[in-house]
């Protein structure tokens, strides 16, 4: 928070950025990168139920609970908008981040579908961020500069500032850190039992990052296994084993997240990762690429000698207390197992 | 040679068939796709995959089981899900215990190397280079006879006298056309086929509205996935444009009679990004519809099919600005027939009356 609130001192304009899909990877990115040109980002609130159920009734039916969610956020900044604590709204176009890799279709249309769904919404700050494009992500940072109305040279150090903030962010990531810790630069620690000399269960976590780590719509599902002593891993700290990762014979999934998720989840499923004891897939009610990975996951784990598996399907339906007793039931079953490795 | 199958899409079969066959393969033509082929797909497949998945998928099978050993299917770059249908379909037969051999063919440009290998496993070097021409323009032929007799039937059918006559004689057309194997053949009983078509009797009294239909392709074009929801508009009195066939025929038919826009640029100020499948093509020829005066487009969709649902909520400010009525569906194994007919009824309803009504206001 401190991080905030000293930027909300500067006069410069104040830019509202919704705290869904790409926050958790790119946020600090953007907090760099606005602040080296004198402007400040302020995230919407928390997801919470108003939130949620505002998004709901602004996103056609069909669409998952990640773009409700979403169009929720854009409804608060909307409302702080209106009572003057923003002065204009970040909605960039993700197109493509990786060589090779784009974003879902739905992140690919998000601010048409956005502009579609509200009637008075604050000034957009879009911009299309295509790294495939030679020096891609450079002239967007141009783009967004020369609206803001800052100079040239301040862009320069904007810019290498916002990339070295999102390497150390990645970095964190990789060391298991949450994205919303690795956001505030504070880790909480962490405190797993061992119980009776065997080392804890180690899970891996697997999903896209605005669901894993939005404590509302995953119904903390990260915070409730470590209450049961179980030793979480996400995809993105997997992916520091990045060179066990490939899988012969498959094709590459195109989606940005969905192969981060797929590679990972055959490394943790495979039998000869000693340290896994099993893998959680986590995964929102009618997405369109999950419907993909997790049918790859779901024969992957049914190969001789894999880890178990469990595909935890979320929306805005799931009740807590159903969620709670599957993952229960899945510690349960993993302690039980005789064969577990022993540190 | 191989007994070698494919996916099942709409009328196409018979020059899918005919190209395979020409480069010395036994073909097992895919039966169409009904209830069954459905649950199996269902069955089999992830649960949130879009309706072509799990027919396509249900249809292998029953392929497989009638002795097929190859399935040649499509392949894709993204960011639409079909490009992966190759790779999950595979993995989910193969972990079923088929043994079979699947060759996807990816679009040359990113993947020119497995284009080439594909064909190579297809047989195709071993002809001569003016064979391979001469297949792919009677193929073509094909595609091309079977789309124009397809879109008469469209127009007919609202305006035929006697119910069913006009499928009657479409149906025999496409059997004829079917079973010629010289370009001549297929010109002329396409020729003989669309001569027959206009002479089924009219009702002169008719006066169809017009509607557009917009939306994914492989629903579009499978009548197990729509439900044949162009006879049924048509039965209900109502001429259908379809926005997509095969041969792109509509789309040069379109851009001749309007002003020589594509239906890129006509969503371009909608939905400026290219999300993949035909959600821009969707937005892009409702707008268009609207300026030629349609009375009403229709949305169809597969359920959870990403790049629609984009569409989907692009579409209410299309309506908006351009006044024309917009109903989107969302089809999937679910899909009930009486629920869809009666969703169609009230729509063609509204539509009739809202002519009525503009035509008393002058």
């Amino acid at each position: 928070m401190s991080v905030e609130s000293a930027a909300t001192v500067k006069s410069g304009p104040r830019i509202g950025i919704p705290r869904a899909l790409w926050y958790y990877t790119f946020y600090p990115f953007w907090r760099a990168f606005f602040n080296g040109l004198g402007a400040s980002l302020i995230p919407s609130s928390p997801t919470t139920k108003a939130i949620l159920d505002a998004g709901i009734l602004e996103t056609v039916s069909e669409a998952c609970v990640p773009i409700k969610v979403f169009l929720g956020h854009v409804n608060d900044l909307r409302e702080k908008w209106q009572r003057g604590e923003i002065d204009m709204l970040f909605l960039p176009r993700y197109v493509s981040w990786q060589g090779g890799l784009i974003f879902c279709p739905k992140f690919l249309g998000l601010p048409d579908m956005v502009r579609y769904a509200f009637e008075a919404l604050p000034p957009l700050l879009t911009v299309r961020i295509d790294r495939r494009t030679f020096m891609g992500l450079w002239r967007a940072c141009d783009e967004l500069r020369s609206r803001l109305g800052a100079t040239r040279s301040a862009l320069v150090s904007a810019y290498r500032s916002a990339l070295r903030a999102q390497a150390a962010h990645e970095r964190r990531l990789r060391e298991n850190w949450r994205p919303t810790e690795s956001i505030v630069g504070v880790r909480r620690p962490r405190r797993i039992p061992t119980e009776n000399a065997r080392r804890p269960l180690r899970l891996a976590v697997l999903g896209y990052p605005y669901l894993v780590y939005d404590e509302y719509v995953s119904l903390g599902v990260l915070d409730k296994l470590e209450s049961m002593g179980v030793e979480v891993v996400t995809a993105e700290t997997l992916q520091a084993q990045k060179k066990q990762l490939r899988h012969p014979e498959q094709k590459d999934l195109f989606w940005h997240y969905s192969e981060m998720v797929k590679t990972v989840g055959y490394y943790a499923l495979s039998p000869t990762n000693g340290d896994i004891d099993g893998v959680i897939h986590v995964t929102a009610f009618a997405c369109g690429p999950d419907a993909m990975v997790n049918k790859l996951l779901e024969l992957e784990a049914r190969k001789e000698g894999a880890k178990p598996f469990l595909s935890l399907g979320l929306d805005e339906e799931t009740g807590e207390a159903g969620c709670l007793t599957r993952l229960e039931a899945f510690v349960d079953m993993l302690r039980r197992n005789p064969h577990r490795v022993v540190r | 040679m191989a007994k070698i199958t494919f996916p099942p899409m709409g009328h196409y079969s018979p020059a899918f068939a005919t190209l395979l066959r020409e480069l010395g393969h036994e073909v097992i033509l895919p039966n169409p796709p009904t209830k069954e082929t459905l649950s199996l797909g269902t069955l089999y497949g992830p649960e949130f995959a879009c309706l072509p998945l799990k027919i396509c998928l249900g249809s292998y099978v029953e392929s497989l089981e009638r002795g097929a050993e190859v399935i040649v299917t499509s392949g894709g770059v993204g960011p639409c899900r079909a490009g992966l249908y190759g790779t999950v379909q595979r993995e989910i037969l193969k972990s079923l215990g088929y043994r079979f051999e699947m060759i996807v063919l990816e679009p040359p440009r990113r993947h020119p190397l497995e284009l080439l290998k594909a064909l190579h496993r297809l047989d195709a070097f071993r002809r001569a280079p003016w064979q391979l021409v001469n297949t792919a323009f009677k193929t073509w032929e094909m595609i091309k006879a079977l789309d124009r007799l397809e879109r008469e039937l469209h127009r007919i059918r609202p305006r035929e006298a006697e119910k069913g006559s006009a499928e009657a004689v479409y149906k025999r057309g496409c059997r004829a056309i079917g079973a010629q194997d010289t370009v001549a053949g297929i010109r002329k009983a396409a020729e003989e086929a669309l001569a027959d078509m206009r002479r089924v009797p009219l009702d002169p009294s008719c006066d169809p509205i017009k509607i557009g239909i917009v939306g994914e392709i492989y629903v579009l074009l499978e009548p197990a996935a729509n439900l044949k929801i162009e006879k049924t508009l048509g039965e209900l009195g109502a001429e259908v444009d379809r926005s997509i066939f095969l041969t792109g025929w509509t789309r040069e038919n379109v851009v001749r009679e309007g002003d020589n826009q594509t239906a890129r640029e006509a969503a371009y100020p909608y939905l400026c990004e290219m999300i993949g499948g035909h959600g821009q093509d969707t937005v892009g020829h409702t707008v268009m519809y609207a300026r030629q005066g349609y009375d009403g487009v229709i949305q169809l969709a597969p359920f959870t099919c990403i790049p629609e649902i984009v569409a989907k909520g692009v579409l209410p400010s299309v309506s908006r600005d351009l006044d024309i009525p917009i109903i989107s569906f969302f089809l999937d194994e679910q899909t009930g027939e009486a629920g869809f007919r009666t969703r169609l009824e009230a729509f063609v309803d509204l539509l009739v009356r809202r002519r009525e009504q503009r035509r008393l206001a002058g």
